[in-house]
């Protein structure tokens, strides 16, 4: 390299640097807005990400991440040899997998009668009704359902008895609690998640359905091979957002309806991190556990999307 | 028009009535709750009633002057309003640069903030966080660790860079600079999607619970949706702070019933006089990159 391009690259390089500094002192205004939020995520997003670390520590809270014992993989394997963990895991996947399955598809059926209605005052008033659910805390309906289901004073019971049957202690009983979490979480979001179909729905054509009345198609018909088809993008972009949460399964709504008594059938991955943390101390376990699952999350978007790409030649994903 | 097929009275008939089902689904069991907070008195809550035998107001009168409930009432407002203000203005600060194609760093930025959409260290590594700063019973903790969601950033940013450039660009030429272009011309053209996602806030922190159990142990700094799991988990009304004395004759469940309703009641009238302004957030976030 003779000394004069060696001049060159320098002179470039600084006028890169200087390029680069004019850029900054040009948005200096956009890049102090940016402050707040960018040590926002630094301090409350990517502190935690480094802190889960301790997953490979024994952590104490006297030493921190920094100064804590290294143990390696210890925790993962104490959190699959031990028993709890694996019912844990599979509470978690089939109360997850129940959701998506009875609950995935409630707010398209939901949608599309809604679009068989004329607009008016019962449209309107069925909607305003139907979404309201979604704005009660699962403290509020667990309040809710607790009264109704109460063994003593709950409604569903005294109807029960009225028609000569036993009072059944709904949320105490292993053989009905998954079914009752399934149900409230159905009912509690069905007609807030219609929402995003109802707006695909509104979005098709009008004159498919002309053609389609010309050429003598009933309602049903109409609805199988117009409306279903339409909606069909929308559909994947929301199962795939769906299916990266498969371990959630719902820490709010558990929380505030298990008890001891259905601990066995109502143990998430979320409720026993709270219990072995946040409960026991047991930092680096727990967070082992909380690892697991957003490892598990991340891999299951990246997969989900990557599939619906490859179906649907790019319309599908989520980007 | 056509004439009315078999097809159309069974598509009429099904969407209707299911329809018509899921709103009693709905209704019956906000009206078994009132039901069952207006017959506080054992012997009478034992039988079933749609209609209640009278309207016996005591569990009402209990939390309404109990004064556990309204501090609890206005530690839940002053959640609502400091968390929604700093969530807002963090947000606004945040999505506005992001949307400027120009920004030194942009992409470096972005990244960092959709990779917290898929990524987190989990609910310990936080607790611990918020623990370690002193945080604990003070307000900050309730407020600061949900300061800003990427996802509300990723909406706003996205309406911010869908506005008409020209606006913005006449006013940098009159010598504006980008903090009065924001306040002065973005921020008046963006109010439709401030105002989504600020009703979003309000909701989330009304209904926030969780970081009260993690964060807050003081019974005087507790919020309404606390109240509520206490007095679920509590057997007993004498225990429940109410203001009267007569608690003693009634049921626990009354009580519950009375409350779960008293919770409810702010939350469902924002929800209904501002149902278009939630329903048009909706639509704002399937906008796709």
């Amino acid at each position: 390299m003779t000394a004069e391009t060696v001049k060159n690259n320098c002179r470039i390089e600084n006028k890169k640097g200087n390029a680069m500094l004019k850029n900054i002192k040009k948005h200096r205004y956009l890049l102090l807005m940016l402050t707040p939020g960018l040590l926002y995520f630094v301090i409350f997003r990517y502190i935690p990400i480094y802190g889960v670390l301790m997953a490979f520590q024994d952590y104490s809270l006297k030493y921190g991440v920094l100064g804590s014992k290294w143990v390696g993989l210890k925790h993962f394997i104490s959190l699959f040899s031990g028993g709890d963990f694996q019912l844990v895991l599979k509470n978690t996947v089939l109360i997850s997998f129940l959701k998506i399955i009875c609950g995935f598809p409630a707010p398209i059926i939901l949608a599309l009668l809604f679009n068989e209605l004329k607009d008016g005052y019962y449209k309107k008033i069925t909607q305003t009704i139907s979404y309201a659910p979604h704005f009660f805390s699962w403290v509020v309906v667990s309040g809710m359902l607790t009264s109704l289901l109460s063994p003593s004073v709950g409604m569903v019971n005294k109807i029960i008895q009225a028609l000569g049957g036993q009072p059944i202690y709904f949320l105490a009983d292993k053989n009905w609690f998954v079914q009752i979490i399934i149900m409230s979480d159905i009912w509690k979001e069905v007609g807030w998640g219609s929402i995003i179909y109802l707006a695909a729905l509104a979005g098709i054509n009008y004159e498919m359905h002309e053609a389609a009345v010309i050429d003598g198609a009933s309602r049903i018909k109409r609805m199988v091979y117009i409306n279903i088809p339409n909606i069909l993008p929308t559909i994947a972009t929301m199962l795939i957002l769906r299916m990266g949460s498969l371990l959630d399964a719902g820490f709010d709504q558990i929380f505030n309806l298990e008890s001891v008594a259905v601990r066995d059938v109502s143990d998430i991955i979320d409720t026993y991190v709270y219990r072995m943390g946040v409960g026991s101390f047991q930092y680096s376990f727990a967070s082992a556990a909380g690892l697991f699952k957003s490892v598990i999350g991340i891999a299951m978007v990246l997969l989900t999307n990557r599939i619906a790409r490859r179906l649907s030649d790019g319309e599908s994903s989520i980007w | 028009m056509h004439k009315k097929t078999t097809s159309d009275w069974v598509v009429n008939l099904m969407s209707y009535s299911l329809i018509s089902l899921l709103c009693v689904t709905v209704l019956i069991p906000l009206w078994n709750l009132f039901v069952v907070s207006v017959s506080p008195v054992a012997t009478d809550a034992m039988t079933f009633r749609f209609w209640p035998k009278a309207f016996d107001w005591k569990a009402w009168q209990g939390i309404i002057t109990s004064e556990f409930i309204w501090r609890s009432f206005y530690n839940t407002i002053f959640r609502v309003v400091l968390g929604t203000a700093i969530a807002i203005i963090m947000t606004v600060l945040t999505a506005y640069p992001l949307s400027k194609k120009m920004l030194p760093f942009r992409k470096l930025f972005l990244i960092m903030v959709l990779f917290t959409m898929l990524f987190s260290g989990g609910l310990i590594p936080s607790y611990l966080l918020v623990v370690n700063m002193g945080l604990r019973n003070t307000i900050w903790s309730l407020v600061l660790p949900i300061a800003v969601s990427p996802f509300n950033v990723i909406i706003m940013k996205n309406f911010f860079a869908a506005l008409p450039k020209s606006l913005e660009e006449s006013a940098t030429i009159d010598g504006a600079n980008d903090l009065i272009v924001l306040f002065k011309i973005a921020i008046p053209m963006s109010m439709p999607v401030i105002a989504t996602i600020t009703l979003w806030l309000v909701v989330t922190h009304y209904n926030a619970w969780f970081d009260v159990v993690l964060y807050i142990t003081e019974r005087s700094r507790y919020v309404l949706q606390i109240v509520l799991r206490e007095y679920q988990a509590s057997k007993d009304p004498a225990t429940m702070n109410l203001g009267t004395t007569e608690v003693v004759t009634m049921t626990p469940e009354s009580i519950r019933a009375a409350t779960t309703l008293f919770v409810m009641v702010p939350i469902i009238m924002v929800y209904t006089f501002l149902q278009k302004y939630f329903i048009k957030g909706i639509s704002l976030g399937a906008i796709k990159e």
